[in-house]
């Protein structure tokens, strides 16, 4: 019996492995905000490190957002990611750009997420990122 | 020992075969059926959210006549090889512009002379004739968009792959030249359809 159990406490324990990480700005301004991540799963952040995040307005009154992502990994990996929006009260916002989209990022190399305020009151965003190949997955 | 494995065993072979009960998603999610026969709704929110971000950033709309400016839906065309309604593709564009707040739809206006919404084009005309304004000229577009989606498969042993090619233009109908063109190109990869990315 307790040979069924093993198995089935480090499958359940590795599926629980599979959870985001989200990046949030430190400031609303132009230029780099500084962020903050709330890191809660280390393989994601291994393969989708944030390393940098900058801000600017497009078409007069549009917030765009690029991060970059750094992978620390020795082999080509994949990653989910979505930005969320919400206006000056913290509401968020429905829209534009809140389709999860996947990426592969290659060994060492650092990559663009880049997006844009689906409207001109969307002054806040955080950005989501979750695993897509999960080493469970493979 | 022997009984409790064989019971474990059994219980996880049937549930198993039973397969996964149907479940309300999020359309937007991560974890939606991929298809390699068909354009998903994924690939849909995808491409109008690049589309708009794409037109937004390149500031066109800042040289628009009016704010906000009036956008006429002209020919939307599919040349995939799957029977879907474009506006699966063109109402989420629609919506994404309005809310940006630079752009307003005519629905009175339509491709053919068919106004999208002929209640609409029926009141307008009414209180046209009713204030003695029936000669006036209607309220034009300032631009308008048209749209064609393509397809392209191609395969190797018995990994398939299929790109869906979404291009959009739009054109300032006071010069009739093109002002923005957009494509953005989504591609599937598998020998089979799964869920999620």
């Amino acid at each position: 019996m307790r040979r069924c159990i093993l198995p089935l406490a480090l499958v359940s324990a590795l599926t629980a492995c599979n959870t985001s990480n989200t990046v949030v700005p430190m400031g609303s301004g132009p230029g780099q905000p500084g962020f903050q991540q709330v890191l809660t799963n280390g393989w994601l952040n291994s393969k989708s490190n944030v390393t940098d995040v900058r801000q600017d307005v497009v078409s007069g009154d549009m917030k765009r957002v690029q991060v970059s992502v750094y992978s620390d990994q020795l082999t080509s990996q994949n990653f989910s990611y979505r930005f969320e929006w919400f206006d000056a009260s913290g509401m968020r916002m429905q829209g534009a750009g809140e389709a999860w989209q996947s990426r592969t990022i290659k060994p060492k190399e650092t990559i663009q997420l880049t997006t844009v305020a689906p409207s001109p009151k969307a002054t806040q965003w955080q950005l989501k990122l979750l695993d897509t190949n999960h080493p469970l997955d493979q | 020992m022997r009984i409790a494995t064989l019971s474990l065993a059994t219980t996880l072979a049937s549930l198993a075969a039973c397969g996964p009960q149907a479940t309300y998603k999020d359309s937007r999610g991560d974890d939606l059926v991929v298809s390699l026969d068909q354009p998903n709704i994924q690939d849909f929110n995808l491409a109008a959210d690049k589309m708009v971000q794409s037109m937004m950033v390149s500031g066109v709309l800042n040289n628009a006549p009016r704010k906000p400016a009036v956008l006429g839906i002209s020919r939307i065309v599919n040349d995939t090889s799957s029977q879907f309604d474009t506006d699966q593709l063109t109402k989420k564009i629609r919506i994404a512009l309005l809310n940006t707040g630079k752009i307003e739809v005519t629905n009175t206006i339509g491709l053919d002379g068919k106004p999208e919404d002929p209640m609409a084009k029926g009141v307008q005309d009414m209180k046209d004739f009713e204030s003695g304004r029936s000669n006036k000229t209607p309220d034009l577009p300032d631009y308008t968009l048209t749209a064609k989606i393509l397809e392209n498969r191609t395969s190797a042993g018995n990994v398939k792959q299929v790109s869906y090619i979404f291009q959009l233009s739009l054109t300032d109908t006071r010069s009739g030249r093109g002002v923005w063109e957009g494509e953005e190109t989504i591609t599937k990869q598998g020998a089979k359809n799964s869920v999620g990315f």
